[in-house]
């Protein structure tokens, strides 16, 4: 076989000499750098492939762990008698690998990742291309889809490999010739930096560090050289939602470094993020103007060019729609990746304040949960009940202002419906909302957290009430003829418009409700008048000439409005309308945000 | 190294008596307070009713924010304050463990890494679990919150006088598990009118009276101040726990 076993650190000088002819006595050829998270069982397939290298040169393996006891008596038991160095210690992957690199001595650092695994061969192919180029400073090559991985697996190595989904750096994924190379044909997986040229990695980057360190390198024009046979088998994600959060976190990577070192941007890492910005900004032009899908149409026929070229590189052409659906994963997810690390850069969103944010949305997840769950104890009809409030609403007002006061209007009930909804939503929300901090001193005064999230968590659970009654009044609309399917995007604004507004009523009544207990006795009476100012149960044109402005000041009315063109006229608002709308939904909200913080830490005494 | 420090704090509270046409006035909890927390230390808090020592314990947890003054926390804090119903009083002992363990900064996974051992840190059968926490009787609701915060591994604990709704076993288990978490390195503060276990277990111990620190001694001298300053209030204290009427003291 030619197996050998490993050099110990520094323990065994002379297979050391033997095999280094570039480096020193004494000084092993290759240190082999692994930042290991808790994945032991992957971990131990990676250095089973170092232990079976074929006629490797001298080398030293080094290894930190993220505090994980584990991983070092996986490697002692695997490298017996200390021939490897385990650090245990916290932090970013790039802070391990800068740990790794002060205690490194071979005169060739490789980097694995804890889930590759190297050729037999890797490391005499590494020595061999070392020797042959002593002006090359980086030497790597692709990552490659494991033997025995899934259908799906080997899907989504080949869509990585692909034009079509990753343009340039598909030379990361396949084998390519031979050749000189640049930052972007490597990957941090399998990848040897000489000693003399390294840098240190930006711990402060998450994904990208390697990129930051190639960018460097290329700056200072140090030869590249990428070979096929410095191949690793790199473990595929075995889902589509950890394909998709593995290529968010790539383009979050990518956004952080662009926006830090702006001279790194190449047009293929900033064409997906363009391309979310157009499926969020540009294509819903096309209510108004058809042309704005022209791009739209051109992308997806790419992407379906690209999935067939996928499915032919694999032999399996039933894999083509996975392929497509996997090549849009990578635009869109790297693509609003790039968008908020650009973001998070731009605002210094540390990790450490992005974990806490993670916790913080975690526990709004886990309110809104809890008050469902609170909903559908001692209760038969449970958490249907506020589905019930509108549809009796619906036919109490039917019956009075249709048959009773003859209101002069044709499909009144679901002219009155289309109105009824979104004031049913914001009525009910407030009501409960009022006292979501005064009615939980055991949350406010047990530990500190966001305040707000308590009355924004009761407008998310009832916004989930309203979704629902949305969805049954449009789905009854298209059975009964009346939808016109081609305005319905332009719902969305509407929608957010009234969480929006609903949330910063919310934030601003449960605040005052803890200070002062009067407000909540007269609520109802203030919804009761503002109801009757809103066109809910009459038409707009009955309204007398003086209260007309309130079309263009009341966020409420020009809500229902909204609504109202869409599901009831079918037909589209002027685009200047919607953005006055969102422009006072979001200044209202966040007027209301910052003093609801203003006054939180006064909370916990006063609850 | 320090855990936490708080440097001249001040604490205070709107005066919650109307006085129509006039602005609130503030009465202070704590004054001046400044006290450092290092690692791994075992802090007890003495005082009579109303010295401020729940005040104190709530400004360690961040649950306070000092009117004057800074307070400073290196890590998670967590604190067992009240024993209340937490979640919600129609939740179940599970579903408040949930709630309440995100609330104190617990992520996902960290959560789900830790929500076993926290299960049997309650001593609570599956059974007892599952039902409603209004079901549950103070001992039973203070497992619950106890298990929590130590399954937390906090920097900080804070645990106020809450521990005398306890038996005897949970009492000396609690105890336990607080000298163990301070081997670990966790600073546990705990306010106690039970002088015999302050002067047994803790490391330090500050006096607090009206919102100010009279004495942060060894518990030993700290005891002895305290017996010999509010001697006749503390035996009335304790004296009222054990259901007897004080009608009055001899010298």
């Amino acid at each position: 076989m030619g197996t050998r076993p490993p050099t110990a650190v520094g323990a065994v000088a002379g297979s050391v000499a033997a095999a280094s002819e570039p480096g020193d006595l004494g000084r092993p050829f290759v240190s082999i750098c692994i930042a290991s998270g808790r994945r032991e069982h992957l971990l131990r397939r990676c250095l089973k492939s170092v232990l079976d290298q074929n006629n490797p040169p001298s080398f030293e393996l080094l290894l930190c762990a993220d505090d994980d006891p584990a991983v070092k008596s996986l490697v002692d038991s695997m490298f017996p008698s200390g021939s490897a160095v385990t650090l245990l210690s916290r932090g970013s992957p790039a802070r391990l690998r800068n740990i790794l690199l002060a205690r490194a001595r071979g005169e060739l650092l490789l980097f694995l990742d804890d889930d590759v695994e190297l050729e037999p061969h890797f490391l005499a192919r590494l020595h061999h291309l070392a020797v042959d180029h002593p002006e090359a400073g980086v030497f790597g090559g692709p990552n490659v889809t494991p033997r025995g991985s899934s259908v799906f697996q080997v899907t989504q190595g080949a869509v990585l490999a692909s034009l079509a989904a990753t343009g340039p750096v598909r030379r990361r994924y396949g084998r390519h010739h031979p050749t000189l190379a640049d930052e972007r044909w490597f990957t941090l997986c399998n990848l040897a930096i000489r000693r003399e040229v390294m840098v240190e990695f930006d711990p402060g980057l998450v994904c990208a560090e390697e990129n930051a360190v190639l960018g460097e390198l290329h700056r200072r024009r140090v030869p590249m050289v990428y070979d096929p046979d410095l191949a690793a088998y790199h473990e595929r994600r075995p889902t589509w939602r950890s394909f998709a959060a593995q290529m968010l976190k790539y383009g979050r990577g990518r956004g952080q470094l662009l926006a830090r070192r702006p001279r790194l941007v190449r047009p293929a890492f900033v064409v997906p993020s363009l391309l979310v910005l157009y499926t969020v900004l540009g294509a819903p032009l096309a209510l108004w103007h058809r042309a704005a899908l022209l791009p739209l149409g051109l992308y997806l026929l790419a992407v379906a060019a690209g999935a067939a070229k996928v499915a032919r590189s694999v032999r399996r052409v039933s894999v083509a729609p996975a392929a497509a659906g996997l090549i849009a994963t990578v635009h869109g997810c790297y693509g609003v990746g790039v968008l908020l690390g650009v973001v998070e850069t731009a605002v210094q969103l540390t990790p450490s304040r992005r974990a806490q944010k993670a916790r913080w949305f975690n526990l709004l997840r886990v309110l809104v949960i809890r008050q469902l769950r609170i909903r559908s104890k001692r209760s038969l009809v449970a958490i249907a009940w506020p589905l019930v409030g509108p549809g009796f609403l619906l036919a109490l007002y039917v019956f009075v202002f249709r048959s009773v006061f003859h209101v002069p209007v044709e499909r009144y009930p679901v002219y009155l419906f289309a109105g009824l909804l979104p004031w049913t939503f914001l009525v009910q929300t407030l009501g409960t909302a009022i006292v979501s901090v005064s009615t939980e001193p055991e949350l406010v005064r047990r530990a500190r957290f966001p305040y707000e999230l308590l009355p924004i968590s009761t407008v998310t659970t009832m916004s989930l009430y309203f979704l629902a009654c949305l969805v049954v009044f449009v789905v009854f609309l298209g059975a009964s003829g009346h939808l016109v399917l081609g305005v319905l995007p332009a719902l969305i604004a509407p929608v957010v418009a009234l969480y929006l507004l609903v949330a910063a009523l919310s934030l601003m009544l449960s605040l005052i409700d803890v200070f002062n207990r009067d407000l909540r006795q007269i609520l109802a009476n203030l919804l009761t008048v503002w109801f009757f100012l809103v066109p809910i149960v009459y038409a707009q044109n009955m309204l007398g000439e003086r209260l007309l402005i309130l079309r263009s000041i009341d966020p409420a009315n020009m809500i229902v409005g909204e609504f109202r063109d869409v599901l009831y006229y079918g037909s589209l608002s002027r685009p200047a309308h919607i953005v006055e709308l969102m422009v006072v939904c979001i200044a209202v909200y966040v007027l209301a945000l910052s003093i609801f913080r203003r006054f939180a830490p006064l909370l916990p005494k006063e609850v | 190294m320090l855990a936490g420090r708080l440097e001249n704090v001040w604490v205070d509270f709107r005066d919650q008596r109307r006085r129509l046409g006039r602005r609130h006035a503030w009465r202070s909890a704590l004054r001046e307070i400044t006290l450092d927390l290092p690692e791994g230390e075992k802090l007890a808090v003495i005082g009579g009713n109303g010295s401020g020592k729940t005040t104190l314990l709530r400004t360690i947890a961040g649950i306070y924010e000092p009117t004057r003054g800074s307070a400073e926390i290196h890590g998670r804090v967590v604190s067992v304050i009240e024993v209340d119903s937490g979640a919600g009083r129609d939740m179940t002992g599970r579903e408040n463990l949930q709630l309440l363990a995100v609330l104190f900064g617990l992520s996902r996974s960290e959560l789900r890494r830790r929500y076993d051992h926290i299960l049997s840190l309650t001593g609570l059968s599956a059974d007892d679990l599952d039902q409603p926490v209004y079901t549950y009787s103070a001992g039973m609701k203070l497992r619950l919150h106890f298990a929590l915060a130590v399954g937390c591994a906090p920097v900080v604990l804070a645990v106020d006088e809450t521990l005398s709704v306890a038996d005897e076993a949970f009492q000396a288990h609690c105890i336990e598990s607080m000298d163990e978490l301070s081997r670990r390195g966790t600073t546990v503060v705990l306010a106690s009118h039970d002088l015999d276990l302050v002067t047994r277990w803790a490391d330090r111990t500050v006096v607090l009276d009206q919102g100010r620190i009279l004495l942060d001694a060894t518990p030993a001298e700290a005891v002895a101040y305290y017996r010999d300053r509010f001697g006749d209030q503390h035996a009335a204290h304790r004296a009222g726990e054990a259901g007897v009427r004080v009608v009055g003291f001899t010298s």
